[in-house]
């Protein structure tokens, strides 16, 4: 007896049944190789580092198992709070001046001509890397850069190396982080500012509204959106901000300009403790998901 | 048919690798070239005295170096032969029985005249794990127009006198002693001071045997912050910077090893023994002056594809060959017969061999990684004025308590 497969009608018409049903999973398809590379590269990457977090390794003997010490010892040390301490304030100022700065920028850029030459020259710094606009910086801050027009000035105080003077060299590096971050968010702004409705913008002129008053109740409403989209992406960036730190004066002196990024790598790579770097990098994890997650809600809240 | 493929397929691919072996190629992984064209000259020297060819890769991140070797070490990727660090870092790969030991390499590479006392670096339980890739001695570099603007003409051979000759250079308007704000660079003068006190308080601290608590401790800090009170410390500044005030005389003094001189010369002009000496720090209480060395080793995976091939390789960076061009172009001097054209070059490796000084392993690869770094930030605090000696001294006390404990 011959098996159905051989026979002629079933086999169309389960052939056929088959490739519906590949045809109806076909979008399943478009994203699966993105959810293999995931798969591969973040999740089993997330697995392995929250594995690491429990257990002492050094990257060449064997791996020991100790349980939370890794995490206990990490919340003991003061360079750790240090660390957090500097992470909150990259994230606030980050924050502040990412927010306000780009659409200021963008409400002009609209408002001016050629509006695309201001766009460009605003974008370009956004082009560099971290390293490159680092040690730009490094070189414009070190003694024998813009502190000595202070020198000129007889300001003499102030003709230190800036990058090595603890706290101050973290707002420098804000602002340097500003420098290069503020271009995207900026043409989120100015693309939110060109598709807004005009409309409701013409109604409000109408009635009286003008100036500030108008930005305020009309304009920056409309560009709620916009402003969550900015305000995450600037939220995660500041959380993760290590190689311009790194650059500049990786976390010193005295770990005092640390952030948790650079814990982690300091912790992994420099001092070869992979647990504590890996406890670390779990902390760092779950408060950028908790912020994000609210953040995100609020998108989805708004969007609906 | 198939089999005939797949012989002549196993045939070409054991060809291969008989042929890789038989050209004598050997893979060198390393930190600490970041210039490709002094690079270019070392491995044309290397290729020229052995016959073989040397394939260098030099990682300019030392983070992204560590990890390629943790992770291709145990792998057919693995470099037959790669730098690391000496001390305990080194002592960890030992442990890890991942490096061979090297006691045969040892005897060929002494008698191409390198100095069998660099070998107790390097060595563990009896055996050589390393060779050395560099020995840098850090020694006082002075301006010498500096001190002759200062009227200092005969170099210190107190600490008194040293003490001094700082004083006359701030009197000058001259800030007598230059450091750079690299946070791993806050025991440069830590250990001089310290060794300068005493040896055997320096020696004591870094093995655990005497207390960073101890009286005598508190009084070497006690120094240094009396030195630093009277404006004998510049700022401290990146590293370029600081090499840029020294050489514009802002600054007469800096602890620096020999490579700092080639720099020097290279970036501005400073001629040897014209433009910039060296001394050793001289001693308080009459002991020999100490020169601080630190040896990075060449180590050998105990994997590697071929031993042999590696050691030949790896023994022809003793050669004249190689040794003229790294003493030329580097200061690294490892095999006796060869001299450096750079005077100040000279002579620091002469203060390195004089037996009138003493030459110690520095602080860095001296001391347990996990105390030196907690040791690294509480004196970095105290230079920077954000921390006084005392506290220092005990915070760094109990990171020691808990080490040696171990």
């Amino acid at each position: 007896m011959s098996p159905p497969f051989f026979k002629g009608e079933w086999t169309m018409r389960q052939a056929t049944s088959i490739w519906d049903k590949i045809k109806s999973k076909k979008d399943y398809l478009y994203i699966l190789p993105a959810v293999i590379l995931v798969t591969v590269f973040f999740i089993s990457s997330i697995l392995f580092t929250l594995k690491l977090s429990f257990y002492s390794w050094d990257g060449f003997n064997d791996m020991q198992f100790v349980g939370f010490d890794n995490y206990t010892k990490l919340f003991r040390d003061a360079n750790f709070w240090v660390s957090v301490r500097n992470t909150g304030i990259w994230v606030v100022f980050s924050l502040i001046i990412s927010l306000i700065l780009p659409l200021l920028l963008a409400i002009m850029i609209v408002n001016s001509r050629p509006a695309g030459l201001f766009k460009n020259i605003f974008y370009f710094p956004s082009t560099l890397s971290g390293t490159v606009a680092g040690l730009i910086m490094v070189s414009m801050l070190s003694k024998y850069g813009i502190p000595q027009v202070f020198g000129l000035l007889g300001l003499n105080n102030w003709v230190k190396d800036w990058l090595a003077i603890p706290v101050l060299n973290t707002f420098v590096m804000i602002f340097m982080g500003t420098w290069t971050g503020i271009g995207m968010s900026m043409l989120l702004f100015i693309a939110g500012l060109r598709n807004m409705d005009r409309s409701s913008l013409e109604a409000a002129k109408i009635d009286g509204a003008s100036g500030i008053q108008l930005y305020v109740r009309v304009v920056i409403p409309q560009l709620s959106t916009t402003t969550i989209v900015v305000l995450l992406m600037s939220l995660v960036n500041s959380f993760k901000v290590f190689d311009n730190i790194w650059v500049m004066t990786k976390g010193g002196p005295f770990r005092s300009s640390e952030t948790l990024a650079l814990t982690v790598y300091t912790e992994s790579f420099v001092r070869n403790n992979f647990g504590a770097g890996a406890a670390a990098a779990v902390f760092l994890t779950v408060i950028v998901l908790i912020v994000a997650y609210f953040n995100l809600r609020n998108t989805f809240k708004t969007d609906n | 048919m198939k089999r005939l493929i797949a012989l002549v397929l196993t045939a070409a691919m054991l060809m291969t690798c008989v042929s890789a072996f038989a050209d004598g190629t050997a893979k060198f992984w390393l930190d600490k070239l970041g210039e490709p064209e002094l690079a270019e000259k070392i491995v044309t020297a290397w290729n020229g005295a052995t016959g073989m060819t040397i394939e260098l890769s030099n990682y300019v991140d030392v983070a992204s170096y560590q990890t390629a070797v943790s992770q291709s070490i145990d792998s057919d990727a693995a470099p037959d032969f790669f730098t690391w660090w000496s001390g305990e870092q080194l002592e960890s790969l030992m442990a890890s029985g991942k490096i061979m030991a090297l006691d045969d390499l040892w005897e060929t590479i002494i008698g191409m005249g390198v100095a069998p006392d660099v070998k107790n670096a390097f060595t563990y339980d009896g055996h050589a794990y390393a060779v050395p890739y560099s020995l840098l001695y850090n020694v006082c570099l002075y301006n010498v127009d500096a001190f002759a603007k200062a009227g200092i003409t005969e170099m210190p051979t107190t600490f008194d006198e040293f003490l001094a000759d700082c004083q006359k250079l701030v009197d000058a308007g001259i800030t007598p002693i230059g450091i750079k704000n690299d946070s791993w660079a806050s025991f440069i003068w830590f250990q001089a001071i310290v060794a300068a006190y005493d040896p055997a308080l320096y020696q004591g601290i870094c093995d655990g045997s005497i207390a960073y608590t101890d009286e005598k401790m508190v009084e070497v800090m006690n120094i240094w912050k009396d030195m630093l009170d009277k404006g004998y410390f510049a700022d401290p500044v990146y590293y370029a910077d600081n090499f840029k005030r020294f050489a514009l005389g802002e600054v007469a003094i800096m602890i620096e090893p020999q490579t700092a001189v080639a720099d020097m010369y290279r970036d501005y002009g400073m001629e040897a023994e014209v433009n910039i000496s060296a001394f050793c720090l001289p001693s308080m209480s009459g002991a020999k002056p100490a020169v601080f060395f630190e040896a990075a080793p060449i180590a050998i995976p105990a994997k590697v594809a071929d031993a042999d091939n590696a050691k030949t390789a790896l023994a022809g960076y003793f050669s004249k060959e190689v040794q003229t061009v790294t003493a030329a172009e580097e200061g690294i001097i490892l095999i006796a017969g060869i001299e450096s054209d750079n005077g100040t070059i000279s002579k620091i490796t002469a203060l390195a061999n004089d037996p009138a000084n003493t030459s110690m392993l520095r602080f860095y690869e001296n001391t347990p990684s996990a105390l030196r770094d907690v040791a690294l930030d509480e004196l970095s605090k105290f230079m920077y004025g954000e921390q006084d000696a005392a506290t220092c001294l005990a915070n760094i006390q109990v990171k020691a308590d808990e080490t040696f404990a171990k």
